[in-house]
């Protein structure tokens, strides 16, 4: 029968090659085994009851998942490991490429932040490119090991466990991340035209803006000192809230006085003529130190608050 | 409580009681429709698509034999229990004969508790 060589063929194509010929044999047969069932009920059968019997069966795709249901491209006994692999790697690489851009930006001639923007996401995406295809293909390797030859990656003992702890407790790489690259390009912003003078490398920040900036760098060294420890313990303690809370109150008292001292930025006036008023970046500005105040207000709050139920 | 669930929960029962069903029936060897149709008539509604490739995982795991042979004029798969696979049907019925008797009395709502509750009282 035609009709059923070509649902046979159909289901074979979607199958993996060594595969191919038994199940197509084995299903032949099954389909036949069915035809004759309905002979035997009702006689000679035409092709349309031929073809609503395939019909039945499900669509040549469907049939083959059935018989060779897909594996997943990582094991899902591996699937932890690498999801934290991706994060810990791509979150390192989005802050060696805001190091890069952030020097060239300062270095360069141009101060469009949108430039900057577009350098930041077309060299971090680069190197994520490159390193997700790598680890994915890496971790889809070692996933094929057949399930007796898993290494037993759990020697743990209950007496080791951390304290349960309530669930805000529990510090996220994403946060951890986001805090390294917002700290690392706050240093750059301040230290990199001192450190590259020589290359035309210029402050956008006012004279008196820096000298409060630069002595306010050794609380961002703390500030970064202080996620690294975040990635190691990843769980708040007494000690990491109390640290936080200084540096929160610092961020939030350099940020008042920042607002009360405008004009914050020296603003190049020929590079951005006839694209916004001057005015209009100063109050942008004087947001974004606004919400700096109010993020760093928050985050005392929050963890004074914290500090009081751990 | 609605059909999805129903549906879902209804084929995570099935399961692994359908594999049971399947061994067992195998103690005789049969091809794919006819051991479809012994499961019917005992009572076991089960998909094509669930049990052909069903009985090829078991094969090639070990627990069933399977050879081609020649019948009513044209070749069909027999499939039957394997040495491993009756060692293996003897333990899984073992278990469900304790899972019957114990979830059974639970599904009557005569699991003993009652009968303390009342001494208590």
């Amino acid at each position: 029968m035609d009709i059923v060589e070509r649902y046979i063929a159909a289901v074979q194509r979607e199958l993996p090659e060594q595969k191919r010929e038994d199940i197509g044999r084995e299903l032949n047969a099954n389909i036949l085994d069915k035809i004759e069932a309905l002979e035997a009920q009702k006689g000679a059968v035409t092709d349309t009851e031929v073809a609503e019997v395939l019909y039945e069966m499900g669509s040549p795709r469907s049939v083959a998942l059935q018989f060779c249901p897909p594996t997943p491209l990582i094991a899902t006994w591996i699937m932890p490991l690498y999801l934290n692999t991706l994060y810990v790697v791509l979150g390192v690489l989005f802050l060696l490429s805001l190091i890069g851009v952030t020097s060239n930006w300062l270095s360069g001639t141009q101060m469009s932040l949108l430039l900057f923007m577009k350098s930041l996401a077309s060299e971090f995406l680069n190197h994520a490119y490159f390193a997700f295809t790598a680890i994915t293909i890496g971790f889809a390797v070692i996933g094929r090991k057949p399930k007796n030859e898993e290494p037993q990656t759990c020697t743990w003992s209950p007496e080791k466990l951390p304290p349960a702890g309530k669930s805000w407790q529990h510090i996220s790489l994403q946060s951890i991340f986001s805090d390294l690259a917002t700290m690392l390009f706050l240093v750059m912003l301040i230290w990199y035209p001192l450190w590259q003078s020589n290359s035309g490398a210029q402050s956008i920040f006012t004279p008196e803006v820096l000298t409060i900036l630069l002595w306010f760098t050794p609380v961002i060294l703390v500030a970064i000192a202080h996620s690294i420890w975040q990635l190691r313990v990843r769980l708040w303690n007494r000690t990491m809230l109390l640290l936080n809370i200084a540096v929160s109150t610092a961020f939030l008292l350099v940020s008042l006085w920042i607002m009360l001292n405008t004009p914050i930025l020296r603003i190049y006036s020929e590079a951005w003529e006839g694209a916004v008023s001057i005015a209009s970046i100063e109050r942008s500005i004087f947001v974004v130190v606004f919400v700096v105040a109010i993020i760093a207000a928050y985050e005392v709050i929050r963890d004074t608050r914290r500090l009081f139920r751990i | 409580m609605g059909t999805a669930p129903l549906h879902k929960l209804k084929l995570e029962l099935r399961r692994g009681v359908l594999v049971l069903a399947v061994l067992a029936s195998l103690k005789e060897a049969h091809y794919g429709y006819s051991l479809r149709q012994q499961l019917q008539d005992a009572g076991v509604d089960i998909d094509e698509g669930t049990l052909y490739p069903l009985i090829r995982r078991l094969a090639e795991q070990g627990l069933l034999d399977s050879e081609w042979k020649q019948s009513e004029g044209r070749e069909r798969r027999y499939y039957q229990l394997s040495t491993l696979g009756a060692e293996l049907l003897e333990q899984l019925t073992l278990e469900w004969t304790s899972l019957n008797n114990a979830i059974g009395p639970l599904l009557l709502g005569n699991n003993g508790f009652s009968n303390n509750d009342e001494e208590h009282h």
